[in-house]
C-alpha cells in the first residue's frame, strides 16, 4: 500500500512540469521573480533548444502555419463562447527555450501576433528564493 | 483443532511496520509541495488585452516623451539606456529613479536578434521588478551596436 503510494508520488514529481502546463513538449524555461500572469487555458506555443515550434502538441514547419494555427484556434475560443468579440483573446504564451536567440523569439511573437493574439505572454518559472 | 492452531498463528503473525514507509511518503509528498511554486509555469506579458477599449474607457493619450527607460541590449554584452551606453551593473539603481519620473512608468525594450533569450527574460524581469507598469518590446531595424543585428 505504501509502496504504490510512493510510486505514485515518485510519477507525480517526475511528470510534474507536462502536469502543470498545457503542453508534453519540454523545454528549458527561462526563470524570473516577477509573475504577472498564471496560465488558465492558454495556447501554448513551444520552441525547443534545437528551433523546433509547436502549437499545443502540433509541430509547425513554418511561421505561416504558426498564424494559421493561431487563427483557427482562436476563432474557435470565441465561437465557443459565443461571443464574436473574444476573438484573439485566449492567453498565447510563448514557451521558449532559454539558449534561444531573441530573434527566433521575435519571429514567433511577430506570427502568433499575425494570427490575431491580442494576448501574448513570455512563460518563466518562478526563480528560487526570488521574492 | 487444526482450524484453532491455525487461527491462532494468523492472530499471532506479525503485521508489516507501515512507519517508515509512511514517514518517506509524507516527507515525497512535502517535497511534491514545496517544489510546486518552481515547477508551475507562469508568464509575463509582452501584450495585454484591449479590454479598457472593449468598455469604451478613454485612455488618455500617451506622449512619447513620458517613457523615460529605453533600453537596447546589444549581442557583444553593451547596454544602452537612453540612447547612451551604460553599465548593466548600475541598472538597478538608476531604473526605479527614471521611473519614478515617468507618469505611466512604462519602459522599452529592443535587443539584438543574435542577445540570448534569458538575457532578455532577465531584463524584462529587473524592470518590472523595480516598478515597471510595462515593458514594451520594439523591433529595430539598424541596430546601434556595432557589428549587431
Amino acid at each position: 500500500m505504501a509502496g504504490v503510494m510512493i510510486l505514485t508520488l515518485a510519477t507525480l514529481i517526475m511528470n510534474a512540469q507536462s502536469l502543470f502546463s498545457n503542453t508534453s513538449i519540454k523545454v528549458d524555461i527561462p526563470k524570473a521573480n516577477v509573475i504577472e500572469v498564471e496560465l488558465e487555458q492558454s495556447i501554448p506555443v513551444s520552441i525547443t533548444k534545437e528551433g523546433k515550434m509547436y502549437v499545443q502538441d502540433e509541430e509547425m514547419p513554418d511561421l505561416q502555419s504558426i498564424t494559421q494555427r493561431i487563427k483557427e484556434l482562436q476563432e474557435k475560443y470565441a465561437m465557443e463562447n459565443n461571443d464574436p468579440e473574444l476573438k484573439g483573446q485566449q492567453l498565447t504564451v510563448i514557451r521558449g527555450d532559454k539558449s534561444l536567440q531573441w530573434g527566433q523569439i521575435l519571429e514567433v511573437l511577430d506570427a502568433v501576433k499575425k494570427g490575431g493574439a491580442k494576448r501574448v505572454a513570455l512563460a518563466v518559472v518562478k526563480r528560487k528564493g526570488g521574492g | 483443532m487444526a482450524k484453532r492452531k491455525k487461527e491462532f498463528e494468523r492472530k499471532q503473525a506479525p503485521s508489516p511496520n507501515l512507519g517508515p514507509f509512511s514517514d518517506m511518503t509524507t516527507s515525497l509528498l512535502i517535497m511534491f509541495m514545496l517544489t510546486i511554486p518552481f515547477i508551475v509555469e507562469s508568464g509575463i506579458f509582452v501584450s495585454r488585452s484591449l479590454a479598457a477599449k472593449r468598455r469604451n474607457v478613454v485612455m488618455p493619450k500617451q506622449k512619447k516623451s513620458d517613457i523615460k527607460v529605453n533600453i537596447h541590449l546589444c549581442a557583444d554584452g553593451t547596454v544602452f539606456l537612453n540612447e547612451e551606453p551604460f553599465d548593466p551593473n548600475r541598472l538597478p539603481d538608476i531604473i526605479p529613479k527614471l521611473l519614478a519620473r515617468s507618469v505611466k512608468k512604462q519602459a522599452l525594450l529592443s535587443a539584438d536578434n543574435d542577445v540570448i533569450y534569458e538575457y532578455v527574460i532577465q531584463m524584462i524581469d529587473l524592470l518590472k521588478e523595480k516598478g515597471a507598469s510595462d515593458v514594451l518590446i520594439m523591433k529595430r531595424k539598424r541596430s546601434k551596436c556595432g557589428g549587431g543585428r
